[in-house]
């Protein structure tokens, strides 16, 4: 089963939406290396997922059926995963770029000494030599930097970031092949789960005003404050006002925080960088407000206010 | 408990550019500080140490001016701090620092915990801390936002999209800390000058049994082929004019985008 494979990551709440848009992102590759796309997944009750993986384009599904196994318990999945990709001839895998994908083919890629990049936002395929090349690009540096990636060697792993592809339409035939693997015990022990309500109240959010580090001069957060009470909106920041007190830990947006979701974001004093900028999902409305006109948020935003805060918040304000 | 716990000296994310000739990365050396996450995941290894009079190993792979984030991590409160530095580790992939990183741990060990940081600010894979777990053949667990000591092993907390799993595992684990899910201790005057004057070891490639294939340029299965300045193509539409103009239309955008 040559081609490139698609991990399908199954969490608490079930299969990850991303899978679409991952499925889009090995298209560009197969468009161009005429492979074949097969789906792998691990967990308990696999098969019930047969349905939701079956987009157009995927020649395969393959599920490895693992009972009463939490997708926690990477010192497990890893083992089987790594069997099934090792005897899979895969050119590529693509995984999701989220903390227990990314740990889980750490693991994978340690395990069988296979190359793996991270945080890929899109990939550039040639054919060389009869061999596929896929050549990965990621952000790197907070905003400002790309970085080009080459992997030495196949089966090759690559995270991504699939923001930017629009999700593969269901309703593909793929042939599924169901593996039933021996497992070992975890070390790991699941004894429940605790919601957490606070994050939640950004999270769904609206409007939501944010603060940067420009924001830390003189009233400016102050007025922030203010203004978002005036329109009805919440309060976040970035990982520098968290870091240095100016608001809880819960509010700060980003990579390492919450991920917002609001229809309208107003950003004050915030440069932009991609810690940042990643904590923003959605497609809302953006309004960035810096005295700085190259500030990496204007290529993020939707409008663009070259200004000081203080004076637009106080007209704001009136 | 015997704890190990690695730490990455990085630049300063904002003051980063990019030579457009050399496609090189300009970095102020001046401009560095521990990674941010090391540092809560140093307050949790605080927390364990305390909890059961344990002790507290810091590694950190870099040039010589990681020093400074291992004198800051003794002045914190770890009790030994090496230096893994050799020509032969530059290059390295996330495979070959987590070979090299292991191979240190490996000469001070067996360790019950191994803390990391969730991912480095620079390079930002988040792949070192599971790697060096696959090596040890330990369990790991990421995003761990609480940790105690209990019934022989831990209890942890683990961050997920909507709260957090509760988890017990069994010692000797990896767990890999985000950024901000505990304050961290910060070093006073005293206990930072003291730290200064430590006189903390330099491992070398010779000390450690590793494959020289395996680590370095040889062993890197990932390469950087460019480095170039981001551009998205995109540009905000600029709203101008009097301040009162601006909040005017500011006004409208979010009348709009609530409807």
């Amino acid at each position: 089963m040559a081609g490139i494979g698609v991990f399908a990551e199954i969490t608490a709440n079930g299969a990850d939406e991303a899978l679409g848009s991952l499925i889009t992102a090995a298209k560009t590759v197969t468009d161009v290396s005429g492979e074949e796309i097969t789906v792998i997944a691990a967990g308990p009750d696999i098969e019930k997922y047969k349905e939701a993986f079956s987009f157009q384009g995927v020649s395969k599904v393959v599920l490895c059926d693992l009972p009463g196994v939490s997708f926690v318990q990477t010192d497990v999945i890893a083992k089987d995963l790594a069997d099934v990709i090792e005897k899979s001839g895969f050119s590529a895998v693509l995984v999701p770029a989220t903390h227990t994908a990314r740990a889980l083919f750490a693991r994978i890629a340690m395990k069988l000494n296979i190359g793996m990049t991270a945080d890929c936002t899109s990939l550039r395929t040639e054919v060389v030599d009869g061999k596929t090349v896929i050549h990965q690009i990621k952000p790197s540096f907070g905003a400002q930097i790309m970085v080009d990636c080459d992997i030495i060697g196949q089966p090759q792993i690559i995270t991504m970031k699939t923001d930017d592809y629009e999700p593969a339409a269901l309703g593909g035939t793929p042939s599924v092949e169901v593996l039933r693997p021996e497992t070992s015990g975890s070390a790991i022990t699941v004894n429940g789960f605790e919601e957490i309500s606070s994050a939640n109240s950004l999270h769904d959010a609206k409007i939501v005003v944010c603060a940067g580090k420009g924001a830390m001069a003189d009233d400016n957060f102050q007025l922030i404050q203010q203004y978002a009470e005036k329109i009805g909106a919440a309060v976040a920041g970035t990982r520098p006002m968290a870091d240095n007190g100016w608001i809880p830990f819960s509010s700060q947006v980003g990579q390492s925080g919450t991920v917002i979701r609001p229809d309208v974001c107003i950003t004050f004093g915030v440069s932009g960088a991609i810690q940042f900028t990643e904590g923003i999902k959605g497609d809302p409305v953006i309004i960035a407000v810096n005295s700085d006109p190259h500030a990496a948020i204007f290529g993020f935003a939707d409008y663009a206010v070259v200004a000081d805060m203080h004076d637009v918040l106080t007209e704001l304000l009136k | 408990m015997k704890i190990a716990i690695c730490i990455k000296h990085v630049p300063t994310a904002e003051n980063v550019e990019v030579n457009e000739e050399t496609h090189q990365l300009i970095r102020d050396t001046a401009e560095s500080d521990t990674n941010p996450c090391d540092l809560n995941a140093l307050e949790f290894a605080l927390q364990l140490k305390n909890a059961t009079d344990g002790t507290i190993d810091v590694f950190s792979m870099g040039p010589e001016n990681a020093m400074a984030s291992l004198k800051k991590s003794l002045a914190i409160g770890a009790d030994n701090a090496y230096l893994l530095a050799d020509k032969r580790f530059a290059g390295s992939d996330t495979l070959g620092t987590a070979r090299v990183l292991a191979a240190g741990i490996k000469t001070h060990g067996p360790y019950d915990v191994i803390f990391t940081g969730s991912e480095s600010s620079d390079g930002g894979t988040g792949q070192v801390g599971p790697m060096i777990a696959e090596i040890f053949g330990m369990p790991d667990v990421s995003e761990t936002v609480s940790v105690t000591a209990a019934d022989g092993g831990l209890d942890i907390k683990k961050r997920v999209e909507g709260g957090n799993m509760l988890l017990h595992v069994a010692t000797p684990v990896v767990l890999t800390v985000p950024f901000g899910c505990n304050e961290p201790t910060l070093p006073t005057l005293r206990s930072q000058r003291q730290a200064n004057k430590a006189d903390i070891p330099h491992v070398d490639d010779d000390a450690l049994a590793i494959d020289d294939k395996t680590i370095g340029m040889p062993g890197a299965l990932s390469i950087v082929t460019d480095v170039h300045s981001a551009s998205s193509g995109r540009q905000a539409e600029e709203i101008s004019g009097t301040f009162g103009e601006i909040a005017g239309r500011i006004g409208e955008l979010i009348e709009e985008g609530r409807a």
